[in-house]
């Protein structure tokens, strides 16, 4: 708990002890009004209190109301100030820890946790930490002070009154340890129903077009079946636990009601005295009564601090480089090894390879899937750093170069495009925020898309809503490479992959491909051979394993690999004749 | 019709009553020991004997263990009601898509069922087993407060009575002077949470582009405005809040000073007074839970809704002019469909002829797919008519429809289990032999042996653990397996990798002979031998024919085969010019 306090600035952690003292001085005066009232109430019945007097008395029943409800509403406003406070500061932290990462961490799944975590968990630490902690502090002092009153009032009364709390706390603890493991069995039982629920949804259209499937059908019943069970089962466990836990603390008051009279009756105590005692001891019991809840929010915003710190913890990549970009953009791969699971270096994703890019000139990747091409540029990109071996730019170590000034020297056209929201220049930007409105027109023209653009209502301010609505595919993909040619980047890596588009738009994109790679150092993973067969360099690969090396003709007579899979592409009888 | 659904089932709706009953009891319970403690009172008053008391102090004791235990059962009830409503919900959603045409569901915002399965019945799940409780005991108290209150004091009771009015009448007047400031802060809230996932979900291009720090300190400043605006709001919140809390302490201290003023009249009874005042707090305490509910309540109720509006939706009724669907000639005539905000279609006419090849060609966006699925009845024409073998497809079940055609789709749909059952489900009384047949044949048998687990592998959520290729050629193999009469292929094989591509292609050639095939494709070289090739151009058909027919009188035709020519002969590299 104290290490979820530590994530609290100074200012925050005044403002929340200046929250619980506020609340507690709320609840204080709630109290003493109550007292006061009695003591005017007593007073009255005695004749001690007449119309004269009782002036003071209301006067202060009123002003403690008032300053009940005053101190809440500054401690709510404290409470505000540090949450927002909070949340600032934990998001900020995030955005820019997100920044230092290597390209491997955004995947799609990570990216999706981290938004997760930037929205719901950190609202429930502000929630938790700044809202309800306050609260519980507030009222775990008030019940201290309280007790305190009422051990000095009457100590055997308040013995008594404290007696049965450790029972039902013993109770409680030995109930949700219990419970948490029906909740926990509930919780998966209750992901499997929904997974299978929702597949039932998402593929309701599937399941129409074919015949009843039973099999599936069997699977979700079985599945509500069980969280059936689970479910009762924990309802069951939760009733129990929480009726259980109440007995012990509503006996407590029965006990102060019943040895009370006992003692009133003894002399020790005045009737007065009794029933104040027998009203503030609930005031006593109550932070117990919520004991349960404060577990579970413990519990709660410790997960997701976990989560939180899952970001913030997770390893950055070591970016110590301090060199500048060199002149030469060659590239070479020095005997490279590199395998995704680091535990299991025997089988290597791929191992010793060794490839030269010369300067402007293009080199190609090819071979079956999951030979190890991709893995490739990865590491050009420094998704992952090489378990073996080196890539060198210009001779440089690519790991001596600082990671921004690789990136911007390196432009990638990547399979999925992001628009931002924004005018088509303001997306154009990316590429370059200095680029002038020429530079991105030209850019524009490259990437055959300025004509589209000129076409639309505003040209370039034309705004492309939310992740460009508005725009085709093939005219997301074109304006992601005229990005890239505002980047002005040496080094290419292309992933020349099919996008399902119409063939006016992919002879478009692929016009505005050759106009980037003209005249650049280029790295292809290729998949149509045709494509690539004019390159200055095919590398063939086959199972992490550089198999073959050379031009297109060269590897055409050797009869190798390259010859096996070009055939299979290029099936004469399976060409249909076309239009030329 | 809207008012015949309700949200809990029946069985669930009595359950639920008898936990608001067993929760009133437990109210009542917890209530009335005060009067036993103030018979205790006047007893010590009068030094009656202990074992007199005693017997009150044993009924006090009673009370509060029943009260526990009728709190125990409320919650056990209350979440049972919870669990099962859980359940309940999602089923009839589930059965309700069933009885659904597809069209319907089409019709709906995509993933509009899914948020509604998932979030929302949890919502209302949370919302019935936590909240419910609660909310029962503070709407209980004060009724039962002030039904004692009448009995003892009208005066009491109507100053507990007034605050209700004066409560709502604060609230509506402090809504209507600040709800713009609401509406404002929902907006601000919406548009902070969109720019940062829209941050989040662009940080590969911000990252590959290095323009990082612009952006950043971007969204990073508008985090700030953003958080010092609502600071703003809040204090304005905060001091609503405060006004509340005086008009409900106001109970009590109105109650205390009059009554004080009775008392020392005389016109009251000490007792009856001090209950009164203990019962003015609780009063006081159950509003203000109230009012901190109002948040919980309208959550709930917008969740409702959104089932209920799911449930709502009118069940198109085919049953009774269920005709059979025989196979023969599919035909268009002067089709036009739009979907909620552009025509996607209009004024098609064609035919598909019964045994032959047809391919619908054009650009992107150009409505092919619309067609395609006019034809299986996930979509029904606004006006003009598709018919099979003459019979209109809206008088045709949808059963039967699906038992004439398969329909292939590009974003094939895996089911979370093994790639044996997800190929299954296009016969599930196929043999096994069959099935291995059918994967052989869409080309993904050698893959499928290759896994570890071979046929029983999984195949993740949404098929997650396999490519957009693998899944399309285990679609193929579906429909193989289901060897239908009819087949529709849209953009069914757009994502296979270009090492299967063309043994995919004469699998599908070899499985669709004699069969009426409908092929919706961007690639122009697979179609050229179709029977009849559709041009598609902005929702209208501009030609049709074979292809030597198109390609000598439509340009767009030639456009679009001259570009796939040129695209299938591109170099990244283009070869140098002598």
């Amino acid at each position: 708990m104290l290490k979820l306090l530590f994530n609290l600035d100074k200012m925050e952690i005044r403002k929340m002890i200046g929250a619980s003292v506020c609340f507690a001085v709320s609840s204080l005066c709630g109290a003493a009004a109550i007292l006061t009232a009695l003591h005017m109430i007593f007073g009255a019945v005695r004749g001690t209190v007449d119309n004269g007097t009782v002036k003071p008395y209301i006067a202060a029943v009123g002003l403690l109301l008032l300053s009940q409800a005053a101190a809440a509403a500054l401690g709510d406003w404290l409470n505000h100030s540090a949450g927002f406070s909070l949340v600032k500061r934990l998001r900020q932290s995030i955005t820019l820890k997100l920044q230092q990462f290597s390209m491997a961490f955004y995947t799609r799944e990570q990216l999706a946790e981290v938004s997760s975590v930037i929205h719901k968990d950190v609202d429930t630490m502000e929630m938790v930490i700044a809202h309800l902690w306050s609260r519980m502090f507030a009222s775990i002092a008030v019940s201290a002070v309280l007790g305190a009153y009422l051990f000095t009032m009457e100590w055997r009364l308040g013995a008594a009154m404290a007696l049965c709390i450790p029972i039902a706390l013993i109770v409680l603890a030995s109930g949700t340890r219990k419970r948490q493991k029906a909740h926990a069995s509930n919780l998966s039982d209750n992901t499997e129903m929904l997974g299978l629920f929702l597949e039932f949804t998402k593929g309701m259209p599937i399941l129409k077009s074919y015949k009843k499937n039973a099999s599936l059908q069997r699977r979700l019943d079985s599945s509500v079946k069980k969280f059936g069970i689970s479910s009762t089962r924990l309802a069951n466990s939760i009733a129990v636990v929480s009726g259980h836990y109440f007995v012990w603390l509503e006996i407590s008051f029965a006990v102060v009601v019943t040895f009370g009279a006992y003692i009133v009756l003894g002399g020790a105590l005045t009737p007065e005295e009794y029933i104040i005692f027998a009203i503030l001891s609930k005031e006593f019991i109550k932070p117990f009564a919520s004991a349960e809840s404060y577990y579970v929010n413990y519990i709660m915003v410790k997960s997701s601090y976990d989560r939180i710190r899952r970001i913030t913890d997770s390893p950055v990549l070591t970016d110590n480089g301090t060199g500048e970009f060199p002149q030469s953009s060659s590239i070479s791969f020095e005997e490279v090894s590199f395998s995704y699971k680091e535990d299991k270096k025997e089988r290597f994703e791929i191992s010793s390879i060794s490839l030269t890019v010369p300067h402007g000139t293009m080199t190609a990747l090819v071979g079956p899937s999951g030979s190890g091409k991709t893995t490739m540029t990865n590491l050009l990109l420094r998704f992952y750093d090489p378990h073996g071996g080196s890539i060198r730019i210009g001779g440089i170590d690519i790991r001596d170069i600082r990671y921004n000034t690789l990136l911007t020297n390196i432009a990638v056209v990547m399979q999925d495009v992001f628009i931002f929201s924004g005018t088509i220049y303001e997306n154009l930007l990316m590429g370059n925020e200095a680029a002038s409105r020429e530079q991105a027109e030209e850019a524009a023209r490259q990437a055959m898309i300025h004509d589209e653009i000129m076409e639309m209502p505003k040209g370039y301010d034309t705004i492309v809503g939310e992740r460009g609505t508005g725009l085709s595919g093939g005219q997301k993909q074109r304006l992601s490479i005229a990005r890239a040619f505002l980047k002005g980047a040496e080094i290419i890596v292309l992933d020349e992959a099919t996008s399902n588009v119409d063939p006016i738009n992919e002879q478009k994109i692929q016009k505005a491909i050759s106009n980037l790679a003209k005249n650049r150092t280029v790295l292809i993973v290729a998949h149509h051979l045709r494509a690539i067969k004019n390159v200055d360099q095919i590398v063939v690969m086959e199972k992490g394993k550089i198999a073959e090396v050379g031009r297109h003709s060269e590897l055409l007579d050797s009869k190798g690999l390259y010859c096996t899979l070009w055939n299979a592409q290029n099936k004469p009888n399976s060409r249909k004749r076309n239009a030329g | 019709m809207k008012n015949d659904i309700s949200l809990l089932s029946a069985k669930d709706m009595r359950r639920s009553i008898l936990a608001a009953l067993i929760t009133a009891a437990s109210v009542i319970c917890g209530i009335i020991p005060f009067f036993n403690l103030l018979s205790i009172l006047e007893m010590l008053a009068s030094r009656q004997p202990f074992d007199r008391i005693a017997v009150q102090c044993i009924i006090i004791a009673a009370l509060l263990i029943a009260k526990s235990v009728f709190y125990g059962l409320g919650i056990a009830v209350s979440h049972r009601v919870a669990f099962s409503t859980l359940i309940d919900i999602r089923k009839r959603i589930i059965s309700h898509m069933e009885r659904l045409s597809l069209s319907d569901i089409a019709g709906q915002k995509s993933g509009s069922f899914a948020q509604v399965v998932d979030n929302e019945v949890e919502q209302v799940e949370v919302f019935i087993a936590h909240a419910l409780p609660e909310l029962l005991v503070a709407s209980i108290i004060p009724v039962a407060v002030l039904a004692f209150m009448y009995t003892v004091c009208w005066q009491f009771a109507l100053i507990l009575t007034i605050q209700i009015p004066v409560l709502i009448v604060f609230m509506m007047l402090f809504m209507k002077r600040y709800s713009s400031k609401f509406e404002e802060l929902t907006q601000r809230t919406g548009k902070m949470t969109a720019d940062l996932l829209e941050y989040i979900e662009g940080i590969r291009v911000i990252k590959v582009f290095n323009t990082g720090r612009g952006k950043t300190n971007e969204i990073l400043q508008r985090m700030k405005d953003y958080i010092s605006w609502v600071k703003k709001v809040s204090t304005v919140m905060t001091f609503s809040k405060f006004i509340q809390s005086c008009i409900i302490s106001s109970g009590v201290f109105l109650t205390a000073a009059i009554g004080t003023g009775f008392l020392i009249e005389g016109s009251i009874e000490y007792k009856d007074f001090v209950i009164s005042i203990i019962f003015a707090g609780f009063f006081g305490e159950s509003l203000g839970k109230l009012l901190t509910y109002t948040f919980k309540v309208m959550k709930f109720n917008s969740s409702r809704k959104a089932i209920l509006s799911v449930l709502s939706i009118p069940v198109r009724d085919r049953s009774e002019k269920a005709a059979k669907a025989m196979p023969g000639d599919i035909e268009f005539s002067g089709v036009s469909f739009a979907y909620a905000d552009s025509a996607a279609v209009s004024d098609i006419s064609l035919t598909a002829r019964s045994n032959a090849s047809t391919a619908l060609v054009g650009a992107s966006g150009s409505g092919k797919t619309t067609i395609g699925k006019l034809i299986n009845g996930f979509l029904l024409p606004d006006s003009g008519k598709v018919s099979i073998d003459g019979v209109p497809t809206c008088n045709i079940s949808e059963a039967s429809i699906a038992e004439l055609v398969s329909y292939v789709q590009q974003d094939a749909f895996m089911f979370n289990t093994s790639i044996y059952e997800n190929i299954l489900i296009g016969n599930p009384e196929a043999k096994r032999d069959k099935v291995y047949d059918a994967a052989k044949k869409a080309q993904i048998h050698n893959f499928i042996m290759s896994l570890p687990d071979r046929y029983d592998t999984q195949a993740g959520e949404g098929g997650c653990r396999l490519s957009g290729g693998e899944k399309q050629r285990i679609s193929l193999a579906r429909m193989i397996l289901k060897n239908a009469p009819v087949i529709v292929l849209d953009e069914a094989t757009a994502a296979i990798d270009a090492q299967n591509e063309q043994a995919v292609h004469r699998a599908i050639e070899a499985v669709s002979k004699g069969k009426t095939t409908i092929t919706i494709t961007h690639r122009m070289n697979t179609i050229s031998d179709a029977d009849n090739i559709i041009v598609v151009e902005n929702g209208r058909i501009a030609d049709q024919g074979g292809h030597r027919e198109l390609i000598s009188r439509c340009d767009l035709y030639k456009r679009l085969m001259d570009a796939q020519y040129a695209v299938e002969n591109w170099t990244v590299k283009e070869e140098e010019v002598c």
